[in-house]
């Protein structure tokens, strides 16, 4: 039998973790660099790959789903929302934009 | 020594998710929320697309499968000829 205290650390969701582990992939891909038709669908591939490498590397007894959507940026608006059904214990769920809110609207 | 228990390491057969049902369940509600001739408007598309979410996980809520956990993602974006991947 597992002990109490160490399943609680070390299977529970940790978002600021998770988070870290998302903007450093988003950062070593994207740093510095302008939109190009021709790259980003390679450059979706390559976040989405580093950020579940970086989340297997915790070693948690999780699944993962990982999403990344690129826009170009050109003034158009865009929502997104997500609804999950899950064990809200031990589930989490992260969003990051980046490059991060300069201008909070609405 | 020998396991003499299997534990199964996935839903058997007959509970398994259909991708088909789901699509169909989803094409539902796309067209009861969705229209064709909408246009973006910024204030109450951030609370149309929660409620597609809500929507469509409900939905999948009915389809009753034991054990299964659901995330739905929604994402709507105006159309200006920008690039989206």
């Amino acid at each position: 039998m597992v002990d109490d205290l160490q399943s609680s650390e070390e299977s529970a969701f940790v978002g600021e973790q998770v988070e870290r582990i998302a903007i450093q992939s988003i950062e070593l891909h994207l740093k510095d660099r302008q939109y190009e038709e021709g790259s980003v669908a390679g450059w979706i591939d390559l976040i989405c790959d580093s950020c579940i490498q970086g989340l297997s590397a915790l070693n948690k007894p999780f699944k993962y789903v990982v999403s990344c959507l690129i826009m170009q940026k050109n003034g158009a608006g865009i929502h997104s929302a997500v609804s999950c059904h899950w064990d809200t214990v031990t589930d989490g769920c992260s969003v990051i934009r980046w490059p991060g809110d300069k201008h909070k609207d609405h | 020594a020998a396991r003499e228990v299997r534990h199964p390491t996935g839903p058997s057969y007959k509970q398994k998710v259909s991708v088909a049902t789901m699509r169909t369940k989803i094409q539902e509600v796309f067209g009861t929320m969705l229209s064709a001739d909408q246009t973006y408007q910024s204030e109450h598309t951030s609370t149309w697309t929660k409620d597609l979410a809500d929507e469509i996980k409900a939905k999948m809520r009915e389809m009753a499968l034991p054990r299964y956990k659901f995330m739905v993602q929604v994402v709507i974006g105006e159309q200006r000829g920008e690039g989206v991947r």
